[in-house]
């Protein structure tokens, strides 16, 4: 069977018409800007009706019916370039303009003109009809025929013109948007144009394929209304796609099977027709799944961008979200999977903070504005006010629409949000944000994903953004989670932190104190020496010198007037007189005896508070430990280590580096806690041993060990303990006995001040042995 | 007139240092208190000065040395103390004393008058 033009033209007008009404369909049962989508299903609807009718005309062998509908097909091609316009105008967003407004009344006024016409004056308009070029019926051009066809190219021409211009100057989805629209009209138009060409019965190309090109402006448009929401379309449309090819396809098989039977199979075999339609529905069964399966595939794949993928998506992205305890290491898996699997530009997490009220920008992926880095939003930022109210994705091709809308008042589908949306824009380019996700945990926004454009440069598909919105509920609980772990362990590490202060201060205090209590203990026994020595060194000199002449004088010049006045005296009372002498010597010797004793006692602890002021200097062992024995006696007052047994053992030429006040100190405040320990037991003794330290020869060992009581095992630890005393309290000054300071500043002069060493042994009923080393002189003067 | 001064808040001492330095032929005169001992310091020059550092009054032994070695440098200066004070005794040492006696044990009549002697005997030499 030859193809002839007119089989040409009905199929393609007929593919047109179906295209057509089935955009119209879609529009406007799920566009949102009202205007924009009457205006676009009003140009379809006139494409419809024309390629309708030109399948029509072209296919009936009847004059007057081809005749209507010839002039229908004309009626509508005047429409088509004028809806066309205004479509144009209206998506543009320049129908307020007066002189866009102005071209459209024109427009459409020429228009009606050229219907009225049409309808009512068609011999005008045509030379009647006649068939040609293999159509059984065919316009030929009338009076009004040239002038309409020129027209129809002015508005035509008008209106590509100023969608190129607007290409021009436009950026992002939009300029995709419009130049798909431009390229499908052009297509299109050309086509359509050599539509004309049969009427002044011219045959040059593109005859006879020119409504091919008008079916192809169906396609291409239908094409960018999916995948580059020309008009915004909010549903899925897969089933609508699938169904209505599945339906073709069953059709077309059960035609091409009964085709072949009927036509070729005929002719060699006699086939029962009941035969046929039996193999057909077969062939139908057979394949319906598998090519249902394909179908679906296929949209997915060429329309909705494999949203085959997104489930598996979900599915691995909630499995790794489950899976992270730290919040910086889960924002970033979100992050990463994203920007990885959308294949986006950049992308980051606002997160709120709690202490600050703000939303902080928590994770950066991609390419970034530095300033908005530590860039803080507070809940009155429009972005984040229009998210807490809506509790949507926002996506910035909408947010432009709705700005523009809202410029326009227009009672569109827009949401309730009643904000600026131009300042949302605004904020949304500063993020270099494509698309907004919010995060909500009960009713609260807890975070909120920016995800920057496609690599691809598509848009985000109503999937995508179906997809992102379930994801980001779905980690909302996890990066609470992981957010509240974050704090606990940031809270736990600065009390731990605090502890170690708090700990180390306490150190720092009990030195301080120590130091106080040397300092004051030093102070205190200074000051005693020098009350002692100017109280007492006055009256004991004058004393000391007053009996040293009784003594040495006195009876010496009695004896001499005596012995000079012998014979004036009697006998009685010279020997009465010179026994008196004898006895006043005596008496004057044993005086004069106690006062060197008084003063060799004043003397040893004047000497020995000689106020050093911290001074360290080489110091005999020998004479330490007698001043130490000394000293101890004077301060334990009346008794005087009375009833105990002091045993000295000390090795004669040993020097120790030290202060001799601090040193004092201890070793007095070691032998009266011995004295004290042993209480009132019998037979009480104190050792005290010094020598060079057998185990280390740089240093000094003195040992004070009693045969007191013992300290028990379990108390034994505590005894260097700020606090920690045996005895009852008797005063609350600091350093005062029973205040547990004794030790602990033992141990701080020894082993902080003098850099030796302190220990204790002690064995329950038999004893206590302090063990002090000291550093030797010598080596540090050998140094 | 005098040339040997003992000050002393301590009457007693004051009077047996006079007697022990009166052996040594000098004409001595005693204070007990910082102020008195200024006074004696305007009128008198003196060979050797004895002064304790502890004294009970507002002017302390400190104060009298210094005015001593002011007025009359030449003079022989010696501090006494009943307390060796490390900080004191380093003061006195700047004032510039010749000597440093502690109480009781450097004023004892058998120790004293060797070591007032042998102090006069070696500024004496220094002088000359």
């Amino acid at each position: 069977m030859e193809i002839l033009p007119s089989h040409h033209y009905q199929f393609s007008a007929f593919l047109t018409s179906l295209g057509s009404l089935l955009l119209v369909i879609l529009v406007y049962k799920r566009g949102v800007d009202q205007i924009l989508k009457r205006q676009f299903a009003l140009y379809y609807a006139s494409l419809f009706l024309w390629s309708f009718s030109v399948f029509v005309t072209t296919s009936i062998y009847d004059y007057s019916i081809s005749y209507l509908f010839c002039q229908t097909t004309h009626i509508a091609a005047t429409m088509i370039p004028v809806f066309f316009l205004h479509f144009t105008f209206v998506y543009l967003r320049r129908s307020e303009h007066w002189l866009e407004k102005l071209l459209l009344i024109i427009s459409y006024l020429v228009a009606s003109f050229f219907i009225l016409i049409i309808a009512f004056f068609r011999q005008l308009f045509f030379n009647d009809i006649v068939p040609k070029l293999s159509f059984p019926y065919f316009p030929n051009a009338g009076f009004f025929y040239t002038p309409w066809v020129i027209t129809f190219t002015i508005v035509v021409l008008v209106a590509h013109l100023t969608l190129f211009e607007a290409m021009l100057s436009a950026s992002g989805i939009y300029k995709k948007q419009l130049r798909f629209f431009l390229f499908a009209n052009l297509i299109g138009y050309c086509g359509g144009i050599g539509c004309f060409l049969p009427v002044y019965n011219l045959s040059y190309f593109p005859f006879p394929y020119g409504p091919y090109g008008v079916f192809l402006l169906s396609l291409v448009s239908g094409y960018a209304v999916l995948k580059y929401r020309l008009i915004n379309l909010q549903i899925f449309i897969k089933n609508t796609i699938v169904f209505t090819a599945l339906f073709a396809s069953t059709a077309g098989i059960f035609a091409f099977v009964v085709f072949i039977f009927r036509n070729v199979l005929d002719r060699y075999i006699n086939v029962n027709p009941f035969l046929t339609t039996a193999v057909s529905v077969f062939i139908i069964i057979t394949i319906y799944e598998p090519l249902r399966t394909f179908l679906i595939n296929a949209t997915d794949r060429f329309l909705f961008q494999k949203k085959y993928d997104y489930q598996k998506f979900l599915k691995e992205a909630s499995r790794g979200i489950a899976q992270i305890e730290s919040l910086d290491h889960l924002l970033g898996l979100v992050t990463h999977f994203i920007t990885m699997r959308m294949r986006l530009r950049n992308a980051a997490v606002l997160m709120h903070n709690p202490k600050t009220g703000t939303f902080d920008l928590r994770h950066c992926r991609g390419h970034f504005p530095k300033s908005s880095k530590d860039q803080h939003f507070l809940v009155s930022n429009p972005l984040i006010q229009y998210l807490n109210h809506e509790k949507e994705v926002i996506e910035i091709e909408q947010i432009k629409e709705y700005s523009q809308t809202s410029e326009r008042k227009s009672k569109s589908r827009m949401p309730v949000f009643k904000g600026d949306y131009e300042k949302i824009q605004i904020e949304m380019d500063k993020l270099h944000a494509a698309c907004c996700v919010p995060s909500f945990l009960g009713r609260e926004l807890k975070s909120i994903l920016i995800l920057g454009e496609k690599k691809s440069g598509d848009a985000y598909s109503p999937e995508d953004l179906n997809v992102l919105f379930t994801l980001a509920q779905e980690s909302a609980i996890a990066i609470e989670n992981a957010r509240l772990y974050d704090e606990a362990i940031n809270r736990s590490k600065e009390l731990q932190k605090i502890n170690e202060e708090l700990s180390q201060t306490n150190q720092k205090l009990q030195v301080t104190q120590a130091s106080l209590i040397v300092a004051e203990k030093n102070a205190t026994m200074v000051n005693m020496a020098k009350a002692i020595g100017h109280e007492v060194n006055n009256p004991l000199t004058a004393l000391m010198l007053l009996v040293g002449k009784i003594r040495r004088t006195y009876p010496q010049k009695m004896v001499e007037i005596l012995n000079r006045n012998t014979a004036s005296l009697p006998e009685g009372d010279l020997q009465g007189l010179k026994e008196v002498i004898s006895e006043i010597e005596s008496a004057s010797q044993k005086a004069d005896r106690s006062a060197q004793r008084i003063n060799a006692v004043v003397h040893t602890l004047t000497n020995i508070l000689k106020n050093s002021k911290d001074e360290v200097a080489a110091l005999s062992l020998l004479v330490l430990c007698r001043e130490a024995i000394e000293a101890t006696r004077f301060s334990t007052s009346e008794e005087n280590l009375s009833g105990c047994e002091i045993v000295q053992d000390t090795a004669a030429n040993i020097l120790i580096l030290g202060n001799v006040e601090q040193l004092l100190q201890v070793f007095v405040n070691l032998i009266k806690n011995s004295y004290e320990a042993m209480g009132k037991q019998k037979n009480r003794k104190i050792v005290i041993f010094g020598d060079i330290d057998p185990q280390d020869p740089q240093m000094a060992r003195i040992e004070i060990s009693d045969n007191g009581p013992g300290i028990p095992q379990e108390v034994l630890p505590k005894i260097w303990n700020q606090g920690f005393s045996t005895k009852t309290k008797k005063s609350d000054s600091i350093g005062a006995a029973g205040q547990g300071q004794g030790l602990f500043v033992c141990k701080h002069i020894i082993e902080s001040i003098h850099k030796g060493v302190i220990t204790v042994e002690s064995i329950v009923g038999k004893g206590t042995k302090f063990i002090i080393k000291l550093p030797l002189a010598e080596v540090h003067a050998d140094v | 007139m005098f040339d040997a001064l003992v000050v002393d808040d301590e009457e007693d001492i004051c009077e047996i240092l006079k007697e022990e330095l009166g052996t040594l032929g000098l004409q001595v005169v005693s204070a007990t208190t910082g102020e008195a001992a200024l006074q004696l310091n305007e009128t008198n020059e003196w060979k050797v000065c004895l002064v304790d550092l502890k004294l009970a009054t507002a002017i302390t032994g400190l104060d009298v040395i210094k005015a001593i070695r002011e007025k009359r440098p030449q003079t022989i200066v010696i501090a006494m103390t009943g307390y060796v004070d490390l900080g004191l005794k380093q003061e006195a040492e700047k004032l510039g004393v010749a000597g440093y006696f502690g109480k009781p044990d450097d004023i004892r009549p058998d120790v004293f008058r060797g070591k007032i002697e042998a102090i006069l005997n070696r500024e004496g030499r220094e002088k000359k």
